[in-house]
Parts: structure tokens; sequence; C-alpha cells
């Protein structure tokens, strides 16, 4: 992970409880951030790449 | 993140300087210059290179060039020369940004009359951002791609959070607006990462909604609906910050305006009450003017029966007595005696009349009449008489109730003038005008608060309303994707989609809230460790929309009435907050930090700035002024990184020697 507030660490956490996938995912989302750049693409690419494993949990 | 190294070249006095912020336990460094050797220059020079801008270039200053006045001297006509100032910057995760901005210049020749002989002529500019990886791999980026690198680590519209003028501390919660410190919180706290995130992801679930509405109209027309909603929720929250910011305005002119007023007289009311009083004046006096001339009537025509008031007296008491006495007329029947006159005999005893019967009747007839006549004009004057006596015993009434009237009217009179005398005491030694603009602008100011916050109270309603009408539209359209089992992928992306707004809402939300309960209860405590006044404030309150206000133990809101110092002590403390809890890793840097503060209390402040120096990288540009007795003592013997910034004989270039 990239900089940002332990705050939001901690809240994240709390705020997905056991859905680990979902809070990897807004983790990367808030490293794309940090990095800049285009970010259609990046989204994109990793909510194809997680969303049926996210379904399939569900 | 730290500053490294900064290095000046041709920059104003900064000819040829390099300093080097070497990391010690305590990463705090001092420097320490006379008035005009180049201390608020690094200030300056930072936010140039930065941000090409030198927000505390004093007046001086502004009329002479960028370019060092002895290199212009140097230079020949046609020579080229350069300015650049250089910021190292580390980052958390050791990548090493190098932020360079240099300008290039013709040496001209100025014929004016009376202007310096050369000048220098822009010829380029540029900024650029070499960001060197820890694994030596570097990258450089120039221009808006360079700055855009500057904006993620120290935005420009929060630099006053990190760079300061201490001599602007006072009034730091004037120029750092309630909004503004909002706006702040969120960009150094992370959260504005979080909504940009909730935005991205809005714009890809509306794509994926509107290709499911393409086989489902029901979805299509509620996400239509959703986004309409949103955009109301969207329009309504920029206008409540519009509104909370006027409040604020409005809460701060008002505080400073009571304090204005606070010992003087509300002009425009009393000047009212003046006039009001004036205008009783004329009308009590005219009333009593006309209540004196009617007494001196009614005693003028008294004074006329008083005159004759014995002989009045004396004619009623005779015309009583008459009356008493039936003389009046007297009960005498004349015609009984005529007719027996006339016919010789008395009709009472019916004898006939002798001689001297008859002298004797004629006698009665001649005093009948005479008598007669007397009460006839006894019965004339009695009804006149009468009544002036009557008359005359109501003018003493009546001039008795006039005396005490007048005497009413001049106690009114003596009351008024007193009254009068005291606003026109009230009045005097004050700048009347002043006064009474203060007093219309409070009045404005208090109506435009009053206003606003009526409208505010309206506006949370609504976006309350339009929150839940969005939050059952979202259900809706969640229950519609699942419908839609022919584009089951899309509806998985949705829902994860929707559940991921809903977690980074969730954690924005709480955030926000954390961070403020921990900013005020940071502030608080290192408020409460600067200030050397330990029994006048209570708490500081910082309410959710970041309105700061500070308490005094009696129970007075005291936000307005603090003094310089004090304001200085209450924005450090709020900044130092704001910096440790939002995770904020930027260097403090201050000009000036205790000017406005005594030296009995600058050591409460060293102490402060010392305990921050072993988290955070604090730099500290002192006057030799300010920095003497407690807070030297303080600070002396923690840091090695000490300078001292001396202008050369030519009082042009600023060179840098250890302490």
């Amino acid at each position: 992970m990239a900089r940002y507030n332990p705050m939001i660490k901690e809240e994240l956490e709390k705020a997905c409880g056991s859905d680990v996938v979902l809070r990897d995912v807004i983790e990367s989302l808030l490293d794309i951030e940090f990095e800049g750049g285009q970010y259609k693409r990046k989204y994109h690419d990793l909510i194809d790449q997680v969303a049926s494993e996210w379904g399939g949990k569900e | 993140m730290r500053i490294e190294k900064i290095v000046f070249k041709n920059y104003r006095q900064l000819r040829d300087l390099q300093i080097l912020f070497e990391k010690t336990p305590n990463d705090l460094h001092v420097f320490v210059a006379q008035n005009g050797a180049a201390k608020t220059n690094i200030l300056n020079g930072i936010n140039w290179c930065l941000y090409d801008e030198e927000p505390h270039l004093s007046k001086e200053s502004e009329a002479l060039p960028k370019l060092n006045l002895n290199v212009i001297q140097e230079s020949k006509i046609g020579s080229e020369q350069s300015i650049c100032v250089q910021l190292y910057v580390r980052a958390t995760d050791k990548r090493l940004f190098i932020c360079s901005r240099t300008q290039r210049f013709k040496i001209n020749e100025n014929t004016e009359i009376g202007a310096a002989k050369k000048l220098p002529w822009l010829s380029s500019v540029d900024f650029a951002v070499t960001r060197m990886e820890p694994d030596g791999n570097s990258c450089i980026y120039h221009g808006e791609e360079a700055q855009q690198w500057v904006e993620r680590f120290v935005p420009r519209n929060i630099r006053e959070f990190y760079f300061f003028d201490g001599e602007r501390l006072d009034t730091y919660f004037k120029d750092a607006t309630a909004k503004n410190i909002y706006l702040t919180v969120n960009k150094i706290s992370g959260s504005d990462d979080l909504r940009s995130i909730h935005r991205k992801l809005s714009i890809i679930k509306d794509e994926i909604a509107r290709f499911l509405g393409r086989s489902n109209p029901a979805v299509e027309r509620i996400n239509e609906e959703l986004n309409n909603t949103r955009g109301s929720i969207g329009s309504k929250i920029g206008e409540k910050e519009k509104c909370q910011v006027a409040i604020n305005e409005a809460d701060y002119e008002i505080s400073q305006l009571d304090e204005k007023v606070k010992n003087s007289p509300d002009v425009q009311t009393l000047k009212n009450k003046l006039d009001d009083l004036e205008k009783r004046r004329v009308d009590k006096e005219a009333l009593q003017l006309r209540k004196q001339k009617e007494k001196r009537n009614i005693l003028f025509d008294y004074g006329k029966i008083s005159f004759y008031w014995p002989l009045i007296v004396k004619m009623n008491e005779l015309i009583r007595e008459k009356e008493t006495k039936k003389e009046m007329p007297p009960p005498i029947d004349e015609d009984i005696l005529i007719k027996a006159l006339r016919v010789g005999v008395c009709e009472l005893c019916e004898r006939d009349l002798d001689d001297k019967s008859r002298q004797h009747i004629d006698k009665l007839v001649y005093r009948f009449h005479t008598i007669n006549e007397v009460a006839q004009q006894l019965k004339h004057v009695k009804d006149p008489l009468y009544d002036i006596e009557k008359k005359s015993m109501l003018y003493k009434k009546t001039v008795s109730d006039l005396t005490l009237i007048i005497k009413d009217y001049n106690t009114d009179l003596d009351k008024i003038e007193s009254e009068i005398t005291d606003i026109k005491n009230k009045l005097q030694g004050h700048d009347l005008e002043e006064v009474k603009t203060w007093y219309s602008k409070l009045k404005t100011y208090k109506e435009a608060r009053d206003f606003n916050k009526e409208k505010l109270g309206g506006l949370k309603q609504e976006i309350d309303r339009l929150e839940k009408e969005a939050a059952k539209l979202e259900r809706a359209l969640e229950e519609e994707a699942r419908k839609q089992s022919e584009v089951k992928e899309a509806e998985t992306k949705l829902r994860f989609i929707s559940a991921a707004l809903g977690v980074i809402d969730e954690v924005v939300k709480n955030v926000a809230k954390s961070i403020k309960n921990k900013i005020e209860e940071a502030t608080n405590v290192l408020f409460k460790n600067m200030m050397w006044k330990k029994n006048t404030y209570e708490k500081i309150y910082i309410d959710d929309d970041y309105n700061i206000n500070v308490m005094h133990v009696d129970g007075y809101r005291s936000f307005g009435s603090m003094s310089g110092a004090e304001g200085e002590a209450l924005a450090l403390s709020f900044t130092l907050a704001l910096h440790k809890i939002s995770g904020f890793e930027g260097p403090l840097l201050i000009d000036t930090p205790v000017a406005r503060v005594d030296d009995d209390n600058r050591k409460n402040m060293g102490n402060v700035l010392l305990s921050i120096s072993s988290q955070k990288q604090v730099i500290l540009l002192f006057t030799p002024v300010e920095y003497t007795g407690s807070i030297k003592t303080v600070l002396e013997l923690k840091t090695n990184n000490k300078y001292k910034l001396v202008m050369d004989g030519s009082e042009r270039e600023t060179k840098m020697e250890a302490l």
C-alpha cells in the first residue's frame, strides 16, 4: 500500500468487515489514485478481475 | 515527507546558497537573520519554486527584479543570466523528488533617465520535477505534468497549513475559513482520494447500468431518476457550503464588530431617543404654556370678581334672608285690597269699611307697591349674583387644578431635560459616524447570518430527504439489475460497485467524524501546553463544518476577543493537530514564529515546537530579537542545525554561517 492516512485503513477494515476482496480493491484503487494518470482502463481491469470472485462469495 | 536540500542560484539576495537539512533525532532547523537578510525570501523561494508565486514578498522587494542585483550589475549588456531554485523532497516511500524552477534573462540596456541602467528581460522559463525511485530509476517531468506531481505532495491551495508567515498567524482563521479548513482536512487526510474513487466508480456504474437498461427500460428510468437526485444533492450541498461560508464570515465580522462596539453607545438608538425626547420637550412646553395662559385668564376674571366680592356676598345674604321670610314677593293679595276699597266691604270679614279701615288699606296697598318693586329688583339680580358666587367657588378649584398640572409639566420637563443631558454625555467623546457605521454593519451582518442560518436549516432537511430518495432509488436499481439474468456479469459488477460505493461513503463519513474529534482533542492539548494563561480558557470547540470557537471559563465565546499572541498559539495548535491527526507527513516551516509573543511565553511555544520536531521536520526562521532568552535556551541544546544568514558589504547578497 502506498501512502494514505492510517485512519482510512482502519475505517476501511471496519466497513468491509470480512469482505477482504472489497477491501483489497479499494486499497488498490487508492494506489491508482496516488499514481495518477488515466484511470478508466485500470479501474475496469481491476473490477473485471475481482467482480466474479466477489460475486461467487456473495 | 521532508525537505532534504534547497539550492538557490541568483534568486534575489540568495545568489549562491545551498541549505542541507540534515536529519537528527529532533528534525529541527533554526535560521536567524536580521530584517532584510533574505530570511523571508527563503519562504518566498520555496513558494516560487513550487508554485511560481511569492506570497510573502515585502512591498520594497516587489519593486526589485527577481534576478540578484549584483549579477545584473556585473553582467555585460546582451549577456544571458538565469535564476534557479531547486527543492529536494524525500517522500515517505523513499522516492526523491527534485523540483526545479528556472528563469532565463537577457540583460538589456535601459535608456530611461533616472532608472536602472540595465534591465533583465525574461527570455524563457522551465519547471521540472525529477522523480528518483529507490532502485535508482528516474523520470523527469516538465511543465503541466511536473506541476501535477507537486500538487500530489504539497497542493498549492493548502500550502498555508505548512508554510507560515508567523506575523500573519494572528489572522490565520480569517484567511483559513471553515470551508477552506474542511477542504484541507479532506485533502490531506486522503478523503479526497476516496471521493475521487467514488466519482469514478459512479461513472463506471452508470455505464454498466445503461448497458443493463437497454434490456430493461425500468433500469434506465430509475438510473436517470437516481442521477437527477444525485445532481440535486450536489447542487444543494453547494448551496449549503455557500450558506455556511456566509454564516462564518458574518460570525467573524460580528465578533469583530461586537468587540469594537463593546465600549461604544448605540448611537442610532440614542439619537432616535434624543430626537424623541426633544420633540416631547417641545410638546410639553407648548402644553405648559397653554395651561399657564389659561390660569392667567382665570386669575384675571377672578380678580375682577374679588373686587366686588363683599358686596356680592352681602346681596346674596339679603336675598336669602328675604326668601326665608317669604318676602320675595310679599304674601299679600293686592286684588282683594283694591276690591275692598272699590266696593267698601272687606271680602274676608264681610264688614263695611269705615274711614279708618279704608286709610289702613290704602297704606297697605302703597307699602305693598314699594316692597314689591324692591323684591322684583332683588329677584332680577338674584340669578346672576348666585351664578357669580358659584363661578367664584369654581375658579378657586380650577386655579388649584391648573397649578398642579403646570407643576406636573415642570417635573416632566425636568425629567426629559435630565434624560437629554444623560444621552448627550453618553454620546460625547465618540466618533458618532464611525460608531453608527459599526452598529449599522452589525445589524446587517446579524440579519444576513439569521437569514442564512434559516436557509441552511432548510437545505439540510432537503439534502436529507434527497439522500433518502437516492438510497431508495439505489435499492430499486439493484433490484431491477438482479432481474437481468442474461447479463449476470454486468449485474455482479454493478452490485460490486454499489457495495464499494457504500463502503466508501461510510469510510468518508466516519473518517471525517473521527478526524474532527481527534483534531479537536489534539488542539486542546497543544493549546493548553502552549498557553501561558492557564485559567482563562475552558475548551476549544470545532463543529462538524470546522468552525472553531474558544470557550472562556465563565462560559463566554471568546474567539473574537483573543489577543494576537493567543490567536497565534491557537492557529499553531490547530495546524499541528491537523498535521498529526490527518496523517499529513509534510514539514512545518514558520517565518518569525514568536514575534508577537513575549519572552515568558515563548518558552511554552518553544517546547511545543521541539516536541513536534521529534515527529516531523520543523524549520524556524527567526529574527535575532526573537531568538533570545527562554526560547533560545529551549531550542539551542536540541539541534545542531542552527544557521545565521548575513548580508555582505554590498547588502545585495546573503551568506549562511553555522551558529
